[in-house]
């Protein structure tokens, strides 16, 4: 599915030709494999392509989209025929001469999915099993799930913006069940990479099962959490979900476009404590949330969203600067074809301070480390947000004492992000998929650990 | 392609192969129209289909899928999921079903969504943010007001005789409001799907998703402590839903089989309270209902639990083979590209006789929960354990009273389906959803403020 550029230009002409200021194409091929694998054997292997096209006029601040999926030539005239007919009125945008965007890539790939052998995607998902199971006697079951996705894009819009990406993603889901007489827990641990299978000498498959294993077994020795409001240490990695539900979702042009944000009309002004700087940066290195260009054809860049506590950049999309009167930030992303794009998050993560996380848990005499956290939601409105722990110690003292389960933490993002009061000195990522009005994305989320006091703590103990 | 010439097709393709093979087809249509700040602000439309394919190999299977659906690409995916089967491993479940020809199915139609103009169904969006924005001054933006509609069809053709083809349609609305009295502010939404467009209620809709946010203005919190509460209908379904009819629904067979559900799975067993009477319906006529599952397999009414005691569990071709028993129809697929699982059609936990209003009186004090979050994380499905975010309102006197937030309800699905004490006789069927549940009246629950 190899479009011209010349056949390009007169797809977005004949889009605009019966009105409309702005015309975007989006053309995707992804080639997708899996493996599942539980009770110790693999249940099902599959693989498939997603493929077909996506095209939108804008006008003003309103959008037509429409898809199709397997497009020739043919189907594409068709697709730019029928948005033109749903679009008609006012005066036809002109297209601009398209300019290919050259660059180096950032997610370089040294072993492509579709070269490995599936008896090898299968050794993988078996070392993780084994390593699950030998690591206590106690795990009982080790569900284990295969991920890649080889993903071609071409994006070429109206504003004369014209670029490709290639994009390898591969991630691999174990999730392990411990068993001691009655009690039955679950750990689980889901790194991915935008990289090929050479993920896996990045991250060793039976260091994934470990993980997975190791918190299943010390859930089995963990006590129901405290109820009330205490302070949190919220360690480094996944937690930095807490920035991306409390804070991420409400900087999104999505939200403050449509004045449904709590730090819509804050530019400049002081959102968090003094020490929080948070970033989302698109060009990390074959990072799982990144990616050459975005879903609009710009390329992706590193945006500082609050510096020293004080905001200065949303993420913002086409739609959302003709809404905001805000620079674009190379945020558009979507699903696939079938998602118009709107302003996402890429890798999102709260910027190294200097303290030591013996730091943090020797300033409280009561709280709670999360050690790790899982998924999150937020009200942009309101920001009241909510995440769960799926591993986490009581604080006694300025130390870690027992463990606790079934907890989660709540509050408003606008008022945790004045309550970080101390910033971890050792930053890392975790990976997360995260939905919203264009699909579910891959997005890694980051922070190094963080004290946060007064958070409402909802256990049961 | 009409779905008889797509037939023809499958059936051709199958009748070529030399082993065991399935073929899914599925197709969706659907139209998205949301409204702003009085313009329609998105207009989404698109048809799009695909099929995926299943090969039986000596007790191993594969699957591969395409978008592409012309017998030279559907041929390249059966042999691709043949060749997947080879790196499988053995299991007695992996076997596909010995059907029959179906009659199509297309009760589930909508008799009106394809005749309405266009422009009606942008006015639909329109007033849903218009008339939310007219009802109350208070109600200061409106970002997501929605007209969607759906149309698709569904096949399945196999080498084992099965030829069972459906077609549906429906449409609904979605508003979300934001409401401020200067100094709070509060969201909220509603969801309804209905068959018909003529049966779209927008001041229904309105009255819903306005009332949430505005009663919410000035809420208080809640002292930690232990509450009796009332679950409402959409709060008890979502939150049950989660256990009952989610992929690690404790009455699913595979589940049952692989040790991970708390259930034994005899019928007879001990699961519930005497108000746990759980029912799965598929043809009760509701937007959920289907004659056949995701593998061709006939449904039929059946009853899980009755009164606490687990009467059956369910079963796809795939569990039910593993056990030597016969699939319960209860094959689930996520579209032409997902995997086939174990999945519910329109199970709901029977009515009780009295309104909500009754177990407010009956429960005198106590907190009435009308809104969870975070239930895609806050819980562990294998161990029952949640804590989740809530607002709702304070029951004094056995009267809703004022509003409550910011708190969190914990505890474990076992031990509320052990402690049901009173069920009310709202369930409802509009949002649908695989699971449904009347109000419920939980005593003793953990709540932190």
């Amino acid at each position: 599915m190899e479009f011209s550029q010349d056949f390009l230009t007169g797809i977005l002409e004949k889009a605009l030709s019966r009105g409309g200021d702005y015309a975007d194409v989006y053309i995707e091929e992804t080639v997708k494999s899996g493996i599942s694998y539980d009770s110790g054997k693999v249940k099902n292997i599959t693989s498939g392509i997603v493929a077909g096209a996506g095209l939108r006029i804008i006008t003003g601040t309103d959008f037509i989209y429409m898809y199709a999926a397997d497009v020739d030539e043919q189907k594409m005239r068709k697709l730019a025929d029928d948005i033109s007919a749903a679009a008609a009125a006012g005066k036809s945008g002109v297209v601009k001469a398209l300019v290919p965007y050259e660059y180096t890539s950032i997610l370089p790939i040294s072993i492509l999915p579709e070269t490995v052998d599936l008896s090898v995607k299968v050794g993988v998902v078996e070392r993780a099993n084994q390593a699950g199971r030998q690591f206590s006697k106690k795990i009982t079951e080790v569900m284990v799930r295969y991920l890649d996705n080889d993903q071609k894009v071409t994006v070429a819009s109206s504003d004369g913006r014209y670029a490709r990406d290639h994009r390898v993603r591969t991630r691999l889901v174990v999730q392990c069940i411990a068993t001691d007489g009655d009690k039955r827990e679950t750990g689980m641990s889901a790194p991915g990479r935008g990289m090929g299978f050479e993920m896996f000498d990045v991250i060793s498959p039976e260091s994934i099962a470990r993980e997975a294993a190791r918190m299943a077994c010390v859930l089995l020795e963990a006590d129901y959490a405290p109820q009330g409001k205490f302070p949190v240490v919220i360690d480094n990695g996944f937690g930095g979900v807490i920035f991306h539900e409390a804070c991420g979702h409400a900087l999104e042009a999505t939200s403050v476009g449509k004045n449904a944000s709590v730090f819509s009309g804050k530019l400049n002004q002081q959102i968090a404590s003094p020490i929080v700087t948070a970033i989302d940066d698109g060009t990390v290195p074959n990072a799982w949330g990144s990616a050459n260009i975005d879903d609009e054809a710009l390329p992706t860049q590193k945006n500082i969203l609050v510096k020293d506590g004080v905001l200065v950049s949303y993420m913002v999309d086409k739609l959302g600067a003709l809404r905001m009167n805000h620079p674009l930030t190379g945020s558009s992303r979507r699903e696939s074809y079938k998602f118009a794009p709107t302003s996402r998050m890429t890798n999102t993560y709260i910027a190294e301070g200097d303290s030591s996380l013996d730091d943090m848990l020797g300033s409280i005499d009561y709280g709670l480390y999360c050690r790790y956290m899982g998924g999150g939601s937020v009200n942009p409105p309101t920001t009241d947000f909510n995440f769960s722990v799926m591993e986490a110690y009581l604080i006694e003292k300025g130390k870690v004492s027992k463990p606790i389960k079934g907890a989660s933490l709540i509050g408003k993002g606008s008022e945790i992000l004045m309550n970080i009061e101390m910033v971890g000195n050792s930053m890392e990522f975790g990976t997360g998929m995260c939905g919203s009005l264009s699909g579910s994305i891959p997005a890694n989320v980051g922070q190094p650990a963080i004290k946060v006091s007064g958070l409402v703590v909802g256990g049961r103990a | 392609m009409s779905m008889s010439m797509i037939k023809d097709l499958l059936l051709k393709i199958v009748d070529k192969q030399p082993v065991s093979s399935e073929l899914y087809y599925s197709m969706g249509k659907e139209i998205e129209i949301s409204a702003f700040n009085g313009s329609i602000n998105n207009f989404t439309s698109a048809e799009t289909s695909g099929v995926g394919a299943r090969v039986a190999l000596e007790g191993k299977i594969g699957s591969a899928f395409t978008e592409s659906v012309t017998d030279q690409s559907i041929s390249a995916i059966l042999q691709k999921a043949r060749e997947n089967s080879e790196y499988s491993a053995f299991d007695e479940g992996n076997v596909l079903y010995r059907g029959e020809e179906l009659p199509d199915s297309d009760e589930y139609m909508s008799k009106d969504i394809d005749s309405v103009p266009v422009d009606k169904k942008k006015e639909v969006a329109r007033n849903l943010e218009q008339f939310a924005k007219d009802y109350d001054s208070r109600i200061v933006n409106v970002p997501y007001a929605y007209y969607q509609e759906i149309s698709g069809e569904t096949g399945i053709v196999s080498t084992e005789k099965t030829v069972a083809f459906r077609k549906s349609s429906f449409c609904g609305g979605l508003l979300y409001v934001m409401a401020s009295d200067g100094k709070d502010t509060q969201v909220g939404s509603a969801m309804r799907v209905y068959q018909n467009f003529s049966g779209i209620d927008v001041n229904f809709l309105v009255k819903e998703a306005a009332d949430n946010a505005l009663s919410m203005l000035g809420a208080g919190e809640l002292e930690t402590g232990t509450y009796n509460i009332i679950l409402d209908e959409q709060v008890a379904s979502q939150l049950l839903g989660v256990f009952i009819s989610g992929g690690a629904s404790h009455f699913f067979g595979e589940n049952i089989q692989k040790n991970r559900s708390k259930f034994k799975g005899e019928p007879g067993e001990k699961v519930g309270c005497k108000l746990f009477t759980l029912k799965d319906d598929p043809l009760s006529g509701s937007l959920r209902s289907k004659t056949f599952d995701d593998e061709g397999v006939p449904t039929r009414a059946m009853v899980l639990a009755e009164e606490g005691i687990l009467r059956s569990v369910v079963h796809s071709v795939y569990s039910a083979a593993r056990s030597g028993v016969t699939s319960t129809g209860h094959s689930q697929r996520g579209g032409f590209g997902g995997g086939v699982a174990t999945g519910l059609h329109d199970a709901f936990i029977t009515n009780g006789t009295t309104g909500q209003n009754a177990l407010m009186k009956q429960l005198d004090s106590g907190v009435l929960i009308t809104v969870v979050e975070g239930l895609h994380a806050g819980l562990d499905p294998i161990t029952g354990d949640f804590s989740l975010s809530a607002k709702g309102y304070r029951i004094s006197g056995g009267k809703q009273g004022e509003p409550v937030r910011n708190f969190t309800i914990a505890g474990n699905f076992f031990e509320f389906i052990n402690r049901i004490s009173a069920k009310a006789d709202d369930r409802r069927v509009d949002r649908m959803s695989a699971f449904s549940s009347p109000s419920l009246l939980i005593p003793d629950v953990s709540v932190s403020g």
